[in-house]
């Protein structure tokens, strides 16, 4: 397990740094400069002196030792645009988005999986075709579109919710007002991750239950209830597993629509905006938490494997 | 000068003068009306309620700002934040319809009889937020930093002519410039905010990292918070020198979609945004909703590539503007709002504005046969063709996400594919707009000018000038536009500004479209806030107060 660990880590690294040299040159190599220079009002003299002020005039390569350098030594750099340090600013939007995704994702598979399951169970029923039918309208809503649509009605027609942010601005701190804040943003969320959750469980228990360990639990007698959970979707899950660490990392970037709609401070749209104003030193920390998301996320899903089918070893 | 004098003692007088008369002796005085503000009021027309004390103001921007007026982005978002935590030395108001150059963080300023040489005299008793008093010190710290080629300044243009600035005595600077130059008061208004020099002197003016998190001014709000991605908090300086501020404070939220503006301003969520024309109609019949065009000095047009030598022939560019309807562009696509443009100097800018150019009113049949003097017939294929056989493409460029300028590009492309150019449309994303721009990788490109309220066309339209994107050539204008902004004498320059707009209508450099107002959606509780380009408005913020 330790030898395996290790060697997971190892291949992380590498991994990493082939992100990090990927991303350093789409983004250098991405039209346009840094917003500063995003100023139509800059004459050619300006553009230039700007761009060797920055340290934009040397050759590629340097830049990335340049900025190599400073990660190894624990400086990511200060955003181009706002002047504060990349690491504080992922760390401030990091939890922002992790707490969004992580209720949304969190109600998503607490409701996704119980449907899934009961819509295997029931199978072609008006059970099954209510749910999958609500899970292919979710899974074929574009997140922008519903997110809007729940800001029209809930915010702007009834004024119950407020359109967007994270809390009052201004306002003291409560937990009132952070739910309310949070209410449509894990709505939006919550509803494509369902879906496409729902419909993983139920494939997955279909599957399950046509097999023969299944059918052999029933001849012994056992009741149907443990059948059901502990031999059927104790399988089942193994798929879903995959699913869900998949999201990890999705969780932390593809959140981005949903937090441009709802003017939320999270790293998707620290991601989109820095990637617009070609902020590369924030590019290049957010990238990197993203991969560093994904890494763990996948590490997670193969150690989350052994628990649930003790026949995957890991060694 | 005289004739400031003349219109200072009209409005003392309370003589009525015709509108007309106004806006010409208003653009004449233009550049340097001293100790106007006061007189004018620094106030915009009272309304009719008693201004109320307290409450909070919020605006969205559509990017983190920065509160920082020298280097950053400099861009929209900074400046608008800019405005109300820091001062300039003069600003503007609009005044009958012109704009005009009122005094701010200066009382008063004279220039030499051969305009090298402009004297600022400070207002007293102006202090900074940490309680230091301002003086030319800061001011010549200021300008020395947007002049410094190691500091990324994006305004420094806008004061390039500025030789050398002076500390005469800690309450008068002068300005040393490198040409006579008319239009310096104008410049200094235009967002050269004063920054303080006790505070920023030990720091790198690139990245001033402890002045950031804790800017100081000297404008009627204080710098209080800013969280990344959701806000950026000012509140009320009660020692303010046009003393203390009516609203408590001022939030600028972060609210990069439109359509997300949109909405929480329909659900009261913000208070102020400016909108786009596509977005009228969803606030039509809302209560509670404000919507103003506010006159803003700007014109939009399309770039013509000079480089290529397919638009060296005048009646090629001639038949390109008259393929343009301009009213059905502001009928139909800004929804009346707006007028149709005939040159770079913007109406508002009063006695300047020559409105007697070749206008080139929309035909198509001129067009078509201009081109077809040119030597461009229409092939098998209904494409233009030259003598040699080279198609007639093209390439026409804008910016992504700005649904007006969308519209007009593709307005402009069926015209000119009517006419037989083989035309595309590269709408892209806006750093990918702006390297094709400067790197004159387009035929036709949209774009638009906001500039200061002055006639100076020198860095956009001098052969030589760094900030001539469209490759544009003419000796005859290079002379013009220099000798219009050294001349001593307002009624001189304003001649040779008529001349360098008529020279400009012939030889068609680009394709003038539309000078369009700013529409500002708000909030009816928001009282007292002046109407002119929120850049501006924002000037007068201490006078704002909700209702």
């Amino acid at each position: 397990m330790t030898g395996y660990l290790v060697r997971r880590l190892l291949q992380a690294v590498v991994l990493l740094w082939i992100v990090t040299v990927i991303t350093f040159v789409l983004i250098h190599e991405a039209p346009g400069g840094p917003a500063v220079l995003q100023n139509p009002d800059l004459g050619r003299d300006q553009v230039e002196r700007f761009r060797a002020n920055l340290g934009l005039d040397a050759p590629l390569p340097v830049q990335y030792a340049r900025w190599l350098g400073g990660v190894l030594r624990g400086d990511f750099g200060r955003s181009y645009n706002t002047v504060q340090p990349v690491l504080g600013l992922v760390a401030t939007r990091l939890p922002n988005t992790l707490f969004l995704t992580g209720v949304g994702l969190g109600i998503a598979i607490a409701v996704a999986i119980p449907l899934g399951v009961l819509s295997a169970t029931h199978r072609n029923s008006a059970v099954d075709r209510a749910v999958t039918g609500v899970a292919f309208l979710g899974l074929s809503t574009p997140t922008f579109w519903l997110g809007i649509m729940l800001i029209v009605l809930f915010a702007v027609q009834w004024r119950v919710l407020p359109a967007g942010g994270m809390y009052q601005i201004g306002a003291a701190f409560s937990l009132g007002d952070r739910l309310r804040h949070l209410v449509l943003p894990v709505f939006a969320l919550a509803i494509a991750n369902l879906a496409e959750v729902t419909r993983y469980t139920r494939s997955a228990m279909i599957g399950a239950l046509a097999e023969d360990y299944v059918r052999t639990a029933h001849a012994k007698g056992l009741s149907g209830r443990v059948v059901l959970f502990r031999h059927a979707l104790r399988n089942a899950l193994i798929p879903v597993i995959t699913i869900i660490g998949v999201y990890l990392p999705r969780a932390v970037g593809a959140t981005a629509v949903t937090e441009t709609v709802f003017s939320w401070p999270g790293m998707g749209q620290l991601a989109v905006q820095s990637t617009a104003t070609r902020d590369y030193p924030v590019v290049m920390g957010a990238t990197l938490a993203v991969a560093v998301f994904a890494v763990v996320g996948s590490l997670l899903t193969d150690l989350a494997y052994g628990y649930v089918d003790p026949r995957v070893r890991l060694g | 000068m005289k004739i400031e004098d003349v219109l200072v003692e009209l409005h003392r007088a309370d003589v009525r003068v015709s509108r007309r008369e106004l806006i010409r002796l208003a653009a004449l005085g233009g550049a340097a009306v001293a100790g106007l503000g006061e007189t004018l009021g620094g106030a915009p027309a009272a309304d009719a309620a008693t201004p109320k004390r307290g409450g909070v103001w919020r605006m969205a921007v559509p990017g983190n700002p920065t509160a920082y007026p020298i280097t950053i982005p400099g861009k929209l978002v900074d400046i608008l934040v800019n405005k109300t935590i820091f001062s300039t030395l003069v600003r503007y108001q609009l005044v009958n319809g012109g704009i005009q150059v009122v005094p701010d963080l200066a009382q008063s300023w004279t220039a030499n009889a051969s305009l090298t040489e402009h004297t600022f005299k400070l207002r007293s008793g102006v202090k900074w937020h940490d309680g230091q008093p301002l003086t030319a010190d800061d001011v010549k710290f200021t300008l020395d930093a947007e002049l410094n080629p190691k500091v990324n300044a994006g305004l420094s243009g806008v004061v390039a002519a500025i030789k050398e600035t002076q500390v005469v005595d800690p309450l008068t600077v002068k300005f040393i410039t490198q040409y006579p130059y008319a239009s310096l008061p104008v410049m200094l208004g235009y967002n050269i905010a004063i920054v303080p020099k006790h505070l920023l002197e030990s720091q790198d003016l690139n990245q001033p990292v402890s002045f950031i998190q804790n800017p100081v001014g000297t404008g009627p709000f204080k710098f209080k918070s800013f969280v990344q991605d959701s806000a950026m908090e000012v509140a009320a300086n009660p020692d303010y020198w046009g003393g203390a501020p009516m609203l408590d404070g001022i939030v600028f939220k972060v609210i990069p979609d439109g359509n997300a503006r949109l909405a929480q301003l329909k659900s009261g969520d913000i208070d102020f945004t400016v909108i786009d024309p596509p977005q009228l109609a969803a606030l039509q019949g809302v209560s509670g909703i404000t919507v103003r065009r506010a006159p803003q000095v700007d014109y939009y047009f399309f770039a013509i590539n000079h480089d290529l030598p397919k638009f060296a022939d005048l009646r090629v560019r001639e038949a390109l503007t008259y393929a343009i309807d301009k009213q059905a562009i502001v009928k139909n696509i800004l929804k009346g709002d707006g007028r149709p443009a005939t040159g770079p100097i913007n109406p508002l800018l009063g006695a300047y504005y020559n409105a007697n150019v070749d206008a080139y009113p929309y035909s198509m049949e001129k067009a078509a046969g201009l081109l077809a003097e040119a030597g461009w017939k229409k092939g098998p294929d209904g494409i233009l063709v030259n003598a040699q056989g080279q198609k007639f493409t093209l390439r026409m460029n804008g910016p992504k996400g700005y649904p007006v300028i969308e519209q007009v590009l593709t307005y402009g492309q069926q015209q000119y594919k009517t006419l037989g150019f083989d035309a595309t449309l590269e709408i892209v994303d806006w750093p990918v707009h702006l390297d094709m721009y400067r790197k004159h990788d387009y035929d036709l490109l949209m774009e638009w000018w906001i500039t200061p309220p002055d006639p100076d066309e020198y860095d956009h339209y001098y052969s030589g000038s760094a900030d001539n994107w469209w490759g544009y050539k003419n000796t005859a204008l290079d002379s013009l536009l220099i000798k219009a902004r050294s001349e001593p004498d307002l009624q001189k320059r304003v001649a040779l500004y008529h001349q360098v707009q008529d020279l400009i209508a012939k030889d068609i450099p680009l394709v003038y479209l539309y000078y369009p107002p700013e529409l500002q959606a708000m909030s009816s509780r928001t009282q007292g806030l002046p109407l002119i380009g929120y850049r501006d408005a924002l000037t007068w913020m201490s006078k704002v107060w909700l209702g």
